[in-house]
């Protein structure tokens, strides 16, 4: 089992407390390509955050290869989401003063890899993606798509072992949000990628195998979605 | 760190305005402090230029009594006697005092074929020479065969030199010559530099030739001597008290009074002067300082403003794997890189002005009234000073991005990430 969660509350204390994980377990393996779909408010982005270590949970016990992730120092916790998660966000996240190329060769960076090194197999990922061309270009100098793809790049360079994406079409048009999807997809059948995509898209989740539900703080159901019969892109959805 | 300066530069050049304007007032403060701290050198060494003392010699002058003693009533003039040089040699002083030379002067006529001036003739011994640092730029000075004959030479200054014969004349050509001091014709065996002090020409004569031409007698104008051992103001002091006794004793003054005789001690005139340059110098290091933390004030502004500015990048940077450290010099560098790159344009500024004051103004007489002093020379600093300011503006780099550093580098990678 790579990712497993049992029983993660957490809590936000503001002026009024809100319980916003209320027992979550879950667990998926290595390879799968899931998506966590929930409406706004129902703690799926929460969930995303703790599962990319970018936030601490109150209770439970969060595992990943059957390392606990729990009241992490901040260095650890660094060092943590440098090797084992790679982050695709919404709006991509790219650093405006930096190439394309610069931008996935950060991770690298971090890991201490030296300037060339870095560069040859940053150059190489875009290649990979069809950017060679672009990778001395800013991200203003590139679509959204080419911008996302960019992106995925930069999450993949550390080869970690989940992705994360956080409604990684949210701001691209349907026919890239396709091309994103499938290149994901292509990813995790391919290279056997761990992917969890957390969307409120039908249409993205319908792209992806499993589909965990969560609503209010708790999983609902976990939809099998091998066949991809949901609601494709475009069609019964009104967001695109 | 060429990986980090190349992230620091690139940021950089984002905010080329803002970067300027912060570093104008980092430029500014050191180019004050450098200015201020060659200014400061520039009045101490003209300070040091016109000392003319050895830095351990006293001289005593014959004064006026204020204490009556064996009958005698206050207001008595003493005037030293040759006799008195033997006094430094009793027990009590003879420890601490090396040579003894005594001096006689008197004012008279000079003339050398149509110049005429009214000149100080001191009577010297060669010991002045040392005591009174005398730099000699051509001849010899007044020497033992000198005095021991009592011939009749003379040491003459170069301003005396530069009247007759006009400035920047080789004065070399004055030795041998002969010039009439009163009646009686002197050789010029020596041409000294004189001191700033252009409108009084003082001859150098031996003493006793003077007092022979004179007929001083036995009276002498001061006694001069040079000393050691006396390593603390107490000691000095103490020194003096016993010296006073043994004078006052001999010229029939009470041991306790203070004004019978006049004590010049170079010694430790010369230590107040380096109090004083001491104190100066820390008044215009905290001057600098000062106008520098302004500066400073105005790097830690931005930094602050910067790294608002790009806490969504830190939150990027963070998701990624940096860690808070790698973030903190980040931020340190580039703040010391502002700091450091813009206060060494403000010293190489700073020193350039300095030049030009060296080459404007120092060494250039000024008329104070009675004379002419020169105010400044060689209003520089040393290379010390710009290491020493290296340092002060590495140091004020990172003081001035620690607080914004620290934030940047402890903020929630959440909260960065949803900062816009």
């Amino acid at each position: 089992m790579q990712i497993e969660l049992k029983e993660v509350n957490k809590t936000y204390f503001g002026a009024q407390p809100l319980h916003v994980l209320k027992g979550i377990n879950l667990e998926v393996e290595k390879g799968e390509f899931v998506s966590i779909m929930g409406a706004s408010g129902s703690g799926k982005s929460t969930l995303l955050n703790i599962l990319g270590i970018l936030d601490s949970y109150d209770s439970g016990e969060y595992r990943i290869d059957g390392t606990l992730i729990k009241n992490l120092s901040e260095n650890k916790a660094a060092e943590y989401r440098n090797s084992l998660i790679g982050f695709i966000f919404q709006s991509f996240n790219l650093i405006g003063f930096k190439t394309a190329v610069e931008n996935v060769e950060l991770p690298l960076f971090y890991k201490g890899v030296g300037r060339r090194e870095r560069h040859r197999i940053a150059m190489d990922y875009l290649d990979r993606m069809g950017l060679a061309e672009w990778a001395s270009h800013y991200p203003n100098e590139l679509s959204g798509g080419q911008k996302q793809r960019v992106a995925i790049c930069r999450a993949l360079i550390a080869k970690p072992k989940i992705l994360l994406a956080d409604e990684p079409t949210g701001a691209l048009d349907s026919k890239t949000s396709l091309e994103v999807m499938q290149l994901l997809g292509k990813l995790n059948e391919e290279e056997g990628v761990t992917i969890i995509v957390v969307t409120h898209e039908s249409g993205v989740a319908n792209s992806t195998n499993k589909i965990i539900h969560i609503k209010d703080g708790v999983i609902g159901s976990i939809e099998n979605n091998t066949a991809h019969k949901l609601s494709p892109f475009g069609e019964t959805t009104i967001m695109k | 760190m060429l990986e980090l300066f190349k992230e620091v530069w690139s940021t950089l050049k984002q905010n080329k305005l803002r970067t300027a304007l912060t570093g104008f007032a980092v430029a500014w403060g050191i180019f004050m402090l450098i200015v201020l701290l060659g200014a400061g050198n520039g009045v101490f060494h003209a300070f040091t230029a016109n000392e003319n003392m050895l830095s351990n010699s006293m001289t005593i002058y014959g004064s006026v009594t204020s204490k009556p003693y064996k009958g005698y009533d206050t207001g008595r003039l003493i005037s030293l006697k040759r006799s008195d040089m033997d006094l430094l040699r009793s027990p009590e002083l003879a420890e601490v005092v090396d040579e003894v030379s005594a001096e006689y002067e008197k004012s008279d006529t000079l003339v050398f074929n149509d110049f005429h001036a009214f000149v100080n003739v001191d009577g010297v011994s060669p010991l002045e020479q040392k005591i009174g640092s005398v730099q000699l730029y051509s001849g010899r000075f007044i020497n033992k065969i000198d005095e021991e004959e009592r011939r009749r030479v003379v040491v003459i200054p170069s301003n005396l030199v530069d009247q007759i014969k006009g400035q920047g004349c080789d004065y070399s050509t004055m030795v041998g010559e002969y010039m009439n001091l009163g009646d009686l014709r002197f050789k010029v065996v020596g041409v000294y530099k004189s001191l700033d002090v252009e409108n009084n020409i003082e001859v150098y004569c031996p003493f006793e030739t003077i007092t022979a031409i004179y007929k001083a007698g036995d009276n002498v104008e001061s006694i001069k001597f040079t000393f050691h051992g006396l390593l603390t103001p107490a000691a000095n002091e103490n020194f003096i008290r016993q010296l006073r006794s043994i004078f006052n004793l001999a010229h029939d003054a009470d041991p306790e009074d203070n004004s019978a005789i006049y004590v010049f001690n170079s010694y430790t005139a010369g230590q107040s002067l380096g109090k004083a340059e001491r104190a100066m110098r820390i008044a215009l290091w905290v001057l600098g300082i000062m106008t520098l933390l302004s500066g400073i004030v105005g790097v830690s502004n931005i930094m602050l403003i910067t790294v608002k500015e790009r806490t969504h990048e830190f939150g990027i940077r963070k998701a990624i794997g940096a860690k808070p450290k790698s973030i903190l010099s980040l931020i340190l560098v580039e703040s010391v890189a502002i700091t450091a790159f813009f206060g060494y344009i403000g010293m190489g500024l700073g020193v350039f002005a300095t030049k030009f004051m060296d080459a404007k103004f120092a060494d250039h007489p000024t008329d104070v009234g009675i004379a002419k002093v020169t105010m400044f020379v060689d209003p520089t600093v040393g290379m010390d000073v710009a290491f020493e300011a290296t340092l002060l503006l590495i140091a004020a780099g990172t003081i001035a991005g620690l607080i914004p550093a620290w934030k940047a580098a402890h903020v929630k990678p959440i909260q960065a990430l949803a900062a816009k």
